[in-house]
């Protein structure tokens, strides 16, 4: 579900059909690995990257942290599982979906307006497909992650969904490219 | 604009998504302390002109706290490495002693 869309030189649209869970543990834990596998079928993310089977994925934050996003109808089911199959580990397990935002960026210039928000490295050859990398959008915190070459995933928090729209809506604006298309 | 790169992440962080922590590599003393060593702790540190040593954290990133090497004057950055220390790697000082031969920091040379 798409709850709100702007037509720019790329196209701006917020999500709202996923579940974001945070894990604190440690990635380097084979047990660790063995829960994510079991319950999510997806294997833990190198740095700086995601991973992802079917509509789950799982996003590398730090050493000792990833985000998890499953599909909305399957997020309490996954909650539960994930919660058992790490029983007895050190970790921490908190479902984060009211406090995130997802919205995708999509367009051949997709690339642009990220460069435009954020002080990262987003050509190409640095943030290829399937990088992932959290970063500072104007005066926010933010994650992006490459699905493609033109279609790239902002994810903020809730509190400042309407500011970070705005600022994508006003880096998207006609007019404002700063490349000619190729 | 100082650029570093955060040693868990593994790339470069430009100096907005990081948040300065001060002089790094301090000796904390606290209950049994003298007066003197407690005051050098909260209060004493150097400022030097040339080699520095920094405790950065990466804010907008991972959250952790690394430790960078560099040049206050120029602001030439020698190398980054992780908190887990207690003393620069090696490889830091060799980085250092190649662009600035007979530095000395502190206790470190
Ligand atoms: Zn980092």
């Amino acid at each position: 579900m798409s709850e709100r869309e702007f037509q720019g030189y790329v196209t701006i649209r917020q999500h709202s059909d996923h579940s974001m869970f945070t894990l604190r543990a440690s990635l380097a834990s084979s047990k660790v690995k063995a829960a994510l596998k079991t319950c999510l079928n997806v294997a833990v993310p190198k740095r700086g990257t995601y991973a992802q089977t079917g509509e789950t994925l799982l996003a590398w934050m730090s050493p000792d942290e990833l985000l998890i996003m499953v599909p909305k109808d399957a997020g309490g089911a996954a909650f539960a599982a994930l919660e058992q199959a790490l029983d007895g580990l050190h970790y921490l397990l908190a479902d984060v979906s009211d406090a995130r935002v997802r919205f995708t960026i999509e367009g051949g210039s997709a690339r642009e307006v990220v460069a435009k928000l954020a002080p990262m490295d987003a050509s190409a050859a640095q943030f290829g497909v399937g990088s992932f990398a959290r970063s500072r959008f104007a005066q926010v915190a933010g994650a992006i992650f490459v699905e493609q070459e033109d279609r790239l995933s902002l994810i903020c928090f809730r509190s400042v969904q309407d500011y970070v729209f705005a600022l994508l809506c006003g880096a998207a604006k006609p007019g404002s490219e700063v490349r000619a298309q190729s | 604009m100082l650029i570093l790169n955060c040693p868990y992440c593994g790339c470069y962080k430009d100096e907005t998504e990081l948040s300065a922590g001060g002089e790094a590599h301090l000796k904390r003393f606290g209950p049994g302390a003298s007066d003197a060593e407690f005051e050098g702790y909260l209060f004493g540190r150097v400022n030097p002109k040339g080699v520095h040593f920094e405790r950065w954290r990466c804010a907008s990133g991972c959250g952790k706290w690394f430790h960078a090497a560099r040049c206050t004057a120029t602001l030439e950055v020698f190398g980054t490495y992780k908190a887990q220390t207690l003393k620069p790697p090696q490889a830091i000082k060799d980085a250092i002693s190649a662009k600035r031969p007979g530095w000395t920091w502190r206790d470190f040379s």
